[in-house]
């Protein structure tokens, strides 16, 4: 299989200044992962473990302290971020709140719109395509977002991520949000649009049904480590870290 | 209306009968009856717009300024809610019922430590160091430090947040406490926390819990009894284990269904097509007609009524012939 990531020994803090003091905390250390082109990839922990930070410093939202990150065999780190843009396109990320990720004064068409290149024309023909992909019909185009619901919000969000063709997705909670009927709806989405798209996606979660549900492997976080890593069924059957058992337990 | 007029049995801390809301335009709950007994965690699952935080605001009686309770009664502890005055009413919110929200963060005080804000809520003319032991007893009883007594609500995490919104709910000893999600914002362990300290609750407090969710698995785990809500009404109402293992009505057997933790990988998670109606376009007949599989065509027409089968109330066509009067 091909590695689309591999992730060396990185390490991100945080400093936080308070009026008397300075305190450094941990985000991320000794992390050591890889990630195959087309496979669902499982990152789970509490809040505060680092998940999050892990998926936006590996698109570089964030930059680490120390550490390589390798996109197909190039070295992202060390791009300077004029020409990182180049690669900005193969790699998105949707976030957990639909609410907060929209613009609330842009329309939707427009939304998606901005990450499709070509002329006007090209442009919106495009957008309605990707919306349709997702659900959205084309008479709903020119809607806000607060016309529409929590799950077609996160819809919308999906196709702006898509508009860029690209080859992977974070997908950061995206149905913590959203009520469990919804919730299948836009899983059952993901898995559509990686089979139709040839997707990989780094998946964070705390839910362990939707793990179990989705994901070929699972990165277990605590405290900013990666205690646990492997196939999801072998980790969930056989969790050899406390916090993993925990998380097994308080299942419900 | 006396304070002290009794109506209805005691065992039955809550009584809600045929309550429906709205104004003169529309009707935004009709039908609601359930009832909630002594030391029992009930839950009210359904979509959102379905009308679950609605029936808890109905009975708290804080319905926003332009409903109204149309008709039917509310009787907590024999007392007619519906009749009471605004100060009558006053003294029984905080003091009798108590209510937890979903995000703790956005209805805790930021400028007040959490030690102020649950003495805030201490009813009665108690001395301030009485006051104190009352809230430092609370606070181990949550499982907070005493630490906290003196700590801001940034200070804390979302668990520890809830956990206090639970003290400052429950500083009164109310017999009943009305939980809007508390859950939902919170992570996998912190929730499975706050569920066993809730349940906890119901033995050591002598305490009834109305708990609202969308999750039906965690209404299962948590409650005896469920009533699934759809479209402003209920459409069904049993013990939590019957419902979860043999749904009658259709749309909890949907609900069900569309649990990830029932599917294999590489399958397509069965859901619930369309969305819930707005209350302005209900259809004339069953609120569900839209979506139901079972669609007959006296569905369309006509309102279920209540049919009462294998220990359950159901309301639908497939179980018999019984309109709604």
């Amino acid at each position: 299989m091909e590695i689309l990531w591999k992730v060396e020994e990185l390490k991100k803090e945080y400093e936080i200044r308070t009026e008397f003091k300075k305190e450094k905390i941990i985000a991320l250390k000794n992390i050591n992962i890889e990630i195959f082109k087309g496979e669902v990839f499982g990152v789970v922990g509490e809040s505060g473990s680092g998940k999050t930070t892990l998926g936006k410093v590996l698109i570089r939202l964030i930059e680490p302290d120390e550490g390589k990150i390798f996109y197909k065999n190039i070295e992202i780190t060390k791009i300077p971020e004029r020409f990182l843009r180049r690669y900005r396109k193969n790699f998105q990320i949707i976030f957990q709140d639909p609410y907060k990720s929209l613009n609330p004064r842009i329309r939707c068409g427009y939304a998606v719109m901005e990450g499709i290149d070509g002329n006007k024309k090209e442009k919106t023909e495009k957008a309605i395509e990707i919306l349709n992909l997702v659900g959205i019909k084309k008479e709903r185009f020119y809607d806000y977002p607060h016309q529409f619901s929590g799950g077609e919000r996160q819809r919308i969000a999906i196709a702006r991520a898509l508009s860029t063709n690209p080859e992977f997705i974070v997908c950061d909670e995206p149905t913590s949000n959203l009520d469990v009927s919804v919730q299948g709806q836009i899983l059952n989405l993901f898995i559509d649009l990686k089979e139709k798209f040839n997707l990989t996606y780094l998946f964070i979660t705390h839910n362990l049904k939707i793990l179990r549900f989705i994901a070929d492997r699972i990165a277990v976080m605590f405290k900013g480590e990666i205690v646990e890593l492997g196939r999801t069924e072998e980790i969930l059957k056989n969790p050899s870290h406390p916090y993993t058992e925990k998380l097994l337990k308080s299942e419900i | 209306m006396c304070l002290t007029q009794k109506i209805g049995k005691m065992e039955e801390i809550l009584i809600v009968e045929n309550i429906s809301v709205g104004n003169e335009e529309l009707e935004i709950l009709r039908d609601i009856s359930f009832d909630v007994k002594k030391n029992e965690i009930i839950s009210i699952v359904g979509e959102s717009g379905c009308g679950k935080s609605m029936t808890l605001r109905t009975i708290i009686r804080l319905l926003p300024k332009n409903l109204k309770i149309l008709n039917g009664d509310i009787i907590f502890e024999g007392m007619k809610l519906k009749d009471l005055k605004e100060k009558e009413m006053n003294r029984i919110r905080g003091k009798k019922i108590g209510m937890i929200f979903q995000e703790p963060s956005s209805y805790l005080n930021p400028l007040f430590t959490i030690g102020n804000q649950i003495e805030e809520a201490i009813e009665g003319n108690i001395k301030k160091r009485e006051k104190k032991e009352m809230v430092i007893k609370i606070l181990k009883e949550m499982g907070l430090p005493i630490t906290t007594y003196y700590q801001y609500p940034h200070q804390l995490s979302g668990g520890m947040q809830q956990r206090a919104m639970i003290a400052i709910a429950l500083i009164n000893g109310p017999s009943l406490l009305l939980a809007d999600e508390p859950t939902t914002a919170l992570d996998v362990t912190t929730a499975f926390s706050i569920i066993n300290l809730l349940k906890n609750l119901v033995t050591n407090h002598n305490l009834s819990i109305l708990f609202v969710t969308h999750d039906i698995s965690l209404a299962n785990h948590i409650s005896d009894r469920i009533i699934v809500m759809y479209g402003g009404t209920i459409v069904e109402i049993g013990k939590s284990k019957e419902i979860y293992e043999n749904p009658l009505h259709p749309y909890t057997k949907k609900l069900i269904e569309c649990l990830p933790q029932r599917y294999k990988k590489g399958e397509r998670i069965k859901t619930i097509e369309g969305e819930v109606p707005f209350f302005k376009n209900l259809p004339a007949g069953c609120p569900f007609s839209q979506r139901c599989d079972y669609k007959m065509k006296i569905c369309e027409e006509q309102k279920p009524g209540k049919i009462f089968f294998e220990n359950r109330i159901v309301k639908c066509f497939k179980y018999g012939n019984i309109v709604e009067s």
